[in-house]
């Protein structure tokens, strides 16, 4: 253990020295002080700190990444050509110390780093929020610092489980054929449905049905949020609408909504009128006589709630140890191709393998827009092109296959926007963090630890 | 000097050969760009550091960098979140200051689509300002040659501010007319007075980019006329923009020029009195001669567009009734003239008393929205001359035919959108009038 601690302060001490490290740094603490007074808000004190908390903890995140890269590819490959690291291997310090030592080191000095940017950012949102003026501060309390969980409505949130089991009787009745692969039928059928939207005609009402995970917190509005259209052209004319909310526990709330269609808006229930409820419907009802019109909600983003869930200060650090974890995770990369190439090779490599993630979910996503039943079952084959065709399902399944477990394994790293949560008021639920814990130190890291112990011991360093 | 040192050496010596070479050729390269006009504005001199770094440093990439940022903002604008866009739409036209559709798409959007997203009038207002100051403040400084920017820019006064079709249209006009009236201390301003007074000079250059000079221009060649109308905005933007381009033919500034003297001639005259939140533009008929006079610039200088000589005709065509109702006959009798010396097909062989009897409309819908006034506070006009002059009987009946073509527009229109469409009653305009001069003759429309 003394022998870990003792590389891990080594390799702190030799990242403070590096001169790149140290420019580095300025620019964070740059970023930190000078972006929220340079950067150009919507001119309301929400966007000003909605601004200030997206732009500072997200430069902060990639200055802090491009250092944790360059220390971690620097901090073996560099020993390695000053012939430091003979002189450990050669007392002798076990490849495995060595590794997890220098990881550790930079976990130490992330550590510490991330915790005075949330300090500074924290200083910096209450330092706005004292200057400005009472009621907006109130209503950025309320809106922008705290952590709301956002709750969909049953039919999008159980969505896919509801269409797979449905799908035996979907393909009978539109008599898809045997060869189109279900992936394709649930694809075709979630494109139709997302393009129906919710039609309320005058007089008419729609039902949303929400059903919560837990308990509201007491003393908190549940807040619905949402945005419509209308099917006449209202130059701007506001909608006459009624919002209808009754819970499982037999309550109910009614409230009276005068917006404009094609913006969002919001209104809250007070927590009296939800108390205990786990399932609660929301219903639109269209009373507008006096410009009769159908109202449209898209079916799937037109309406969300949002429950209190936890303080800005509590989602803050969550989303510092998400920051934290990711950076965990690009030292461990980091370090292991430092073991076998140099400085600069070894950091365009730690880019490649730390992008490689986010280009496989976007090629996935583009692959999931592709064909659908409909033009899959309209294709006409001519009578040579059985074979050709055969050839190229065989080649197709491979390649469909090789993605398909490349986009399992990497993707659960793409699945976590701390920085875009936070402005947001949305809370980072304690699951999001073990899942990347789970992932990025659990699993990742440790497949990168076992890869750079392997690489130091067969480059037989102590040998040279 | 080993060969190695030898190629270093021959190297260094190309590159500042090649670094002289460049910086010769590169001040012919520039003029030649202005002669030619390649781009429409001085190449960047001085610009801040960020554009330059951007402009300079990034080279190819900054397209790549500009197109994220544009998927960014779509995406938020999409989400509903406007709290980045601003600071989106300032870093994509500096990635292309050069570019002046970017610049007046982000002013657009801002002005225009954001804004009206918002209830409330202060919201709206705001959104439409940062369109304004990105257009002003930014996308001209970078683009001086270019005259189209500054016709979007005179089109935000003219259509967004100035036009009634924004439900908060008035909210509007009240900032504006405010914020000049803080720097102006009035709406016509004292040139004698405001040429040596330095501090309103450099507010008015500071916080509006009005250049005193440029205002007077526009005051001596159309004026006097009231700044805190957004009208006199865009005419002073679309003369700019003429200055501007003096070597290119742009049609819309000219445009913008004789529309803006058209508000200014129905609505030019603002009554505003806070305590009591009366907000109305009625007619400023000593504008005529100028309003026509800009017509006519216009059509010499675009001989063969033929829809700058159709407006104005319909502009002697319509401002004619108006002005015989404030006893302008001097005015009809030109109007009349021109009328028939350039197209006669409209007036055939009738007198001009037979055709303003013609032309003069008799109910509200005869007479477009932004004109109503114009009839209203007329017909009091006359009345209130005939009213001194004893004609009691006629009085009554123009003050008859005022009431009623306000109450007929308030019962069918005017009550759907009050605070958008409504107009001011009949005691506020008659509080308003402008004072009386000694009438002459005036008939009875």
């Amino acid at each position: 253990m003394n022998q870990i601690i003792a590389i891990a302060s080594l390799s702190i001490r030799t990242a403070i020295r590096s001169r790149i490290l140290q420019i580095l740094l300025t620019l964070l603490m740059a970023a930190l002080v000078v972006f929220p007074r340079v950067l150009i808000s919507d001119g309301t004190l929400e966007g000003i700190i909605r601004i200030m908390l997206q732009y500072t903890l997200g430069s902060a995140f990639v200055v802090l990444s491009i250092a944790t890269m360059w220390a971690a590819c620097g901090s073996i490959s560099t020993e390695v050509q000053t012939r430091t690291l003979h002189m450990l291997f050669s007392k002798p310090v076990p490849a495995a110390r060595v590794w997890l030592g220098k990881w550790l080191g930079l976990c130490v000095l992330n550590f510490f780093l991330l915790t005075g940017c949330a300090a500074i950012v924290a200083i910096q949102v209450q330092l706005t929020l004292k200057v400005a003026d009472a009621t907006e501060a109130e209503i950025v309390k309320r809106e922008i610092l705290v952590g709301r969980q956002e709750i969909e409505p049953d039919d999008v949130r159980f969505m896919e489980k509801t269409i797979r089991s449905q799908l035996p009787i979907i393909r009978k009745q539109k008599n898809i054929a045997d060869d189109v692969p279900d992936s394709i039928v649930y694809r075709t059928v979630v494109k139709e449905i997302k393009t129906r939207p919710h039609v309320v005609p005058t007089d008419g009402q729609h039902n949303w049905t929400f059903t919560l995970d837990e308990p509201l917190a007491p003393g908190h509005p549940l807040q619905v949020k949402f945005k419509m259209a209308s099917s006449l052209d209202r130059d701007n004319t506001p909608i006459l609408g009624k919002w209808l909310v009754r819970t499982d526990t037999g309550q109910s709330w009614t409230h009276q909504s005068h917006e404009r269609a094609g913006a969002f808006a919001q209104f809250s229930i007070p927590y009296e009128s939800v108390t205990d409820a786990r399932s609660i419907q929301v219903s639109y009802i269209n009373n507008d006589h006096q410009h009769p019109s159908s109202v449209l909600f898209n079916w799937e983003s037109s309406i969300r709630l949002y429950a209190w869930k936890t303080h800005f200060t509590t989602n803050l650090l969550r989303a510092c140890t998400l920051l934290f974890i990711l950076l965990a995770l690009i030292a461990a990369v980091g370090i292991t191709t430092g073991c076998s190439l140099t400085l600069p090779v070894a950091a365009f490599t730690t880019l490649f393998f730390i992008s490689m993630p986010w280009l496989v979910v976007t090629i996935h996503e583009s692959m999931s827009s592709a064909p659908t039943a409909t033009s899959h079952a309209g294709h006409d084959h001519g009578p040579n092109e059985g074979h050709e065709k055969g050839n190229a399902d065989t080649k197709n399944t491979v390649v469909t296959s090789i993605h398909q477990a490349t986009y399992t394994v990497l993707s659960p790293v793409t699945r976590f926007h701390p920085v875009q949560s936070l402005p947001d008021g949305k809370e980072i639920p304690v699951h999001q963090l073990l899942e990347a814990l789970f992932f990025c130190i659990g699993i990742y890291s440790p497949i990168f630890a076992i890869a750079g112990i392997r690489i130091l011991n067969r480059r037989e360093v102590g040998a040279v | 000097m080993n060969r190695t040192q030898r190629h270093s050496a021959l190297l260094l010596c190309v590159m500042i050969a090649g670094f002289g070479f460049s910086s010769r050729i590169q001040t012919s390269l520039l003029e030649q760009r202005k002669t030619f006009q390649v781009t429409n504005g001085a190449p960047l001199e001085n610009a801040p550091p960020l554009v330059a770094v951007t402009t300079v440093a990034l080279g190819g990439f900054r397209g790549i960098l500009a197109d994220a940022l544009w998927l960014r903002a779509s995406r938020l604008q999409d989400e509903g979140k406007y709290f980045e866009n601003a600071q989106l739409a300032d870093w994509i036209t500096k990635l292309e200051p050069r570019f002046t559709e970017v610049w007046a798409y982000h002013a657009w959007n801002m002005s225009y689509n954001i804004s009206a997203l918002f209830q409330e009038p202060e919201t709206r207002w705001r959104w439409i300002k940062n369109g304004i100051t990105l257009l002003r403040d930014e996308g001209l400084v970078y683009n001086p040659g270019d005259p189209g920017l500054y016709h979007e820019l005179g089109w935000f006064y003219q259509h967004k501010i100035g036009n009634f079709r924004d439900r908060h249209h008035r909210y509007y006009k009240r900032e504006l007319a405010k914020e000049i009236t803080h720097i102006l201390g009035t709406g016509i301003p004292d040139y004698n007075t405001l040429m040596k007074d330095q501090v309103t000079i450099n507010q008015l250059k500071t916080s509006l980019k009005l250049d005193i000079l440029q205002m007077k221009a526009i005051d001596d060649t159309y004026g006097p006329l009231d700044w805190r109308l957004a009208e006199s905005h865009s005419l002073y933007w679309a003369s700019r923009g003429l200055k501007n381009a003096e070597n290119q033919t742009f049609r819309s500034c000219d445009t913008m020029v004789y529309q803006s003297m058209y508000q200014h001639f129905f609505t030019g005259r603002l009554t505003l009195i806070p305590e009591t939140e009366v907000f109305y533009q009625s007619p400023r008929v000593d504008l005529w001669e100028q309003t026509a006079e800009s017509y006519r610039t216009a059509i010499a200088k675009h001989p063969s567009t033929q829809h700058i000589q159709d407006a104005y005709l319909n502009f002697l065509t319509t401002s004619a009734p108006i002005l015989r109702l404030y006893g302008q006959h001097k005015q009809v009798d030109s109007a009349f003239a021109q009328i028939k010396h350039r197209n006669p097909s409209r007036v055939p062989e009738i007198t001009s008393t037979a055709w303003l009897n013609r032309i003069t409309p008799k109910t509200y819908n005869e007479i477009p929205m932004t004109e109503l006034v114009a009839y209203i506070e007329g017909a009091l006009v006359t009345s209130r001359d005939y009213a001194s002059q004893g004609r009691t009987l006629e009085s009554i009946r123009l003050e008859n035919y005022a009431t009623r073509l306000r109450e007929n527009f308030m019962k069918d229109v005017g009550h759907l959108r009050i605070g958008q469409l409504d107009l001011p009653s009949i005691d506020q305009i008659k509080a308003g009038l402008p004072p009386q001069k000694n009438p002459n003759f005036i008939k009875t429309p």
